[in-house]
């Protein structure tokens, strides 16, 4: 199984469309399609600050692919429901919940290199 | 194929057998011919040299230092530790295995499976693997290619199973050593310390211990600062680890100054944020406890209740989507199946708690799909397909799937629906599978049907089946004889 299943899954709720586009649960769907194509349109520009997203598990990256899934994907009524529901849930006690940050920096980052320790006898 | 005693097979060629067991024989003599002849003259100018320099001026402790401990060093642990601390990682594989030759801790008959181990290690093709035994030293080559090839569920089901070998299947001093090393340090070198720590449960030595006692910290328990430079001082890779261990020792030194703060109340209800925690430790494949499941389950209980499908309900309308108790009571399934995946994936068993049913529920569906994973694992184990092709190590792999999948769920608790299961299909499908790999393979099969005929038996006494235990204890009994 599984891992991938798992992978899937994560990778699904952290690219909830209402992160990907930084708009609140609640916005209307006016306001989603403008934010979605300024961002289409600072991503093509090379903006540094479009590039990147933060969700509750850490900041992502930001890809012009994954604005259009997300302006889709909201588009349908039905699969906004789920991720609002899902935005709404994340939003507020995810840090609370002990949530790790996905680009934290470790101790071991810091001090032991990967490619030093591979590269040892 | 008869049910008792029919694991190893008369040899269908026992001339050519002999013919193989006095080729052994002679090359183990010849080897030991070798460390006489060789080690003898070493002995003989060591003593000579040493003899005319020092002039009789030597105490009894020098002597003995000189005379004995010196050369029983360099005859026991010199060749060994050449072999794996300098040639091995230099990638000078031919000194490696000439090293390894001259070692009087490695069998004659592990020598072609370490060469395999260090060619996988180093990265490179590994032409004689068809013919080679599966043993521990395989086992752990595998193991390694998994790890870096980014697979660590199976790395970590080579490891679990190393980590519970039957009385008599061989796992030598060396290998729990170097070769549990190399797989400790790849976990270590993409940062996974929950897999490096789940490594060196495995292993013994100097490094390991380090490494593990290093996971331990980073992992958050308090590490003791003089035990931690203990073991960094008695390790190899000093230079590489140093920066780590400081780093540690610093950031425990810090928290120690520091006032403890007091643990944050729980959040009255996180169950979203809680559950993506949870599935991206299953993604890590971090251990996942069957408590912490059926934990986040009753936060979930108040989160996705009726008030909170009326509230979505509601929502439904506003968005104008006409079936909204539908697709309310559709995110409440998914969280279920969700959940139930996890719960599959968890290890140990979930306390009791009062009966209710989304509970319940919820434990149905894992145990659904942990049986339909025995099942699917079962579908590798098909003793017709059991050929010449089959590697006897790949077919020890395909029955890793079904003892993880049996295993979890035997955690679950589910021993009514694993009985008929076992009786059902389970028993004599793996039982025949590692009878015709017995008589396929013979003697290089012989560690891995050791092991498994140990595990059928085992498994056979959980579910109460009286015949099939005896009966493969005393498979597991000859296909030890035949190991050995």
């Amino acid at each position: 199984m599984i891992a991938g299943d798992f992978e899937n899954l994560v990778r699904e709720r952290v690219a909830n469309p209402f992160f990907v586009l930084a708009v609140a649960p609640d916005a209307a769907v006016a306001e989603i399609e403008r934010q979605g194509q300024r961002l289409l349109s600072e991503l093509a520009a090379g903006l540094d600050g479009a590039r990147r997203y933060p969700t509750p598990f850490g900041v992502r990256e930001r890809t012009p692919e994954l604005v259009r899934v997300a302006i889709a994907e909201l588009r349908d009524p039905v699969r906004r429901l789920a991720h609002e529901w899902w935005a709404r849930g994340l939003a507020a006690p995810a840090q609370s919940a002990g949530v790790r940050p996905a680009e934290k920096t470790t101790v071991a980052d810091r001090a032991f290199g990967a490619e030093r320790l591979a590269a040892a006898p | 194929m008869t049910t008792a005693g029919a694991a190893i097979p008369l040899l269908p060629d026992a001339r050519a057998a002999r013919r193989g067991q006095s080729r052994a024989r002679l090359l183990a003599a010849v080897r030991l011919l070798v460390w006489t002849a060789l080690w003898g003259t070493v002995l003989r100018n060591i003593g000579a040299s040493v003899g005319v320099w020092a002039a009789g001026s030597l105490g009894a402790a020098a002597t003995i230092l000189i005379g004995v401990v010196i050369p029983a060093w360099l005859f026991v642990v010199f060749p060994s530790w050449v072999a794996f601390r300098i040639a091995g990682p230099r990638g000078m594989r031919r000194l490696a295995a000439l090293c390894c030759w001259m070692s009087p801790l490695v069998r004659m008959r592990d020598l072609p499976s370490i060469s395999a181990w260090f060619d996988v290690t180093a990265d490179r093709p590994c032409p004689g693997w068809d013919e080679l035994p599966a043993d521990a030293w395989t086992a752990l080559a595998s193991a390694v290619q998994a790890d870096r090839r980014r697979s660590p569920a199976r790395a970590a089901e080579i490891a679990d199973a190393l980590a519970h070998l039957p009385a008599g299947a061989r796992f030598s001093w060396l290998a729990r050593v170097h070769g549990v090393e190399a797989l400790v340090v790849s976990a270590v070198a993409r940062r996974d310390w929950a897999t490096a720590a789940r490594y060196a449960r495995v292993g013994q030595g100097r490094l390991i211990l380090l490494l593990a006692l290093v996971a331990r910290g980073i992992g958050g328990e308090a590490v003791p600062r003089r035990q931690l430079w203990a073991r960094w001082l008695l390790a190899p890779m000093r230079r590489t680890t140093f920066p780590l261990v400081r780093a540690l020792a610093r950031r425990d030194a810090i928290a120690a100054g520091a006032r403890p703060a007091p643990p944050p109340p729980p959040p009255p209800s996180a169950a979203h944020a809680r559950h993506i925690a949870l599935l991206e430790a299953a993604a890590r494949h971090e251990e996942i406890r069957a408590d912490e499941v059926v934990a986040l389950a009753a936060v979930w209980q108040g989160a996705i209740d009726d008030a909170a499908l009326a509230a979505l309900r509601a929502r439904a309308l506003e968005l104008g989507i006409r079936d909204g108790a539908a697709q309310a009571l559709a995110l409440r399934e998914q969280v279920l199946g969700e959940l139930a995946l996890l719960l599959a994936r968890a290890d140990g068993e979930a306390a009791r708690a009062p009966a209710h049913a989304f509970r319940e529920t919820l434990v149905a569906r894992a145990r659904e799909q942990q049986l339909a994973r025995i099942k699917d694992a079962l579908g590798g184990l098909d003793a017709d397909a059991v050929g010449p092709a089959l590697h006897p190590l790949a077919a020890w792999e395909r029955w890793l799937t079904l003892r993880a999948a049996w295993e979890r769920a035997e955690q679950g608790g589910g021993r009514a629906a694993l009985a008929a299961l076992w009786r059902s299909t389970v028993r004599d499908s793996l039982w025949s599978y590692c009878c015709a790999l017995s008589h396929q393979h013979g003697g290089r099969a012989a560690w891995a049907v050791l092991v498994m005929f140990d595990w059928l038996a085992d498994r056979a006494e959980y579910v109460g089946d009286l015949v099939a235990v005896l009966a493969n204890r005393e498979n597991a009994r000859i296909a030890l004889a035949s190991s050995r």
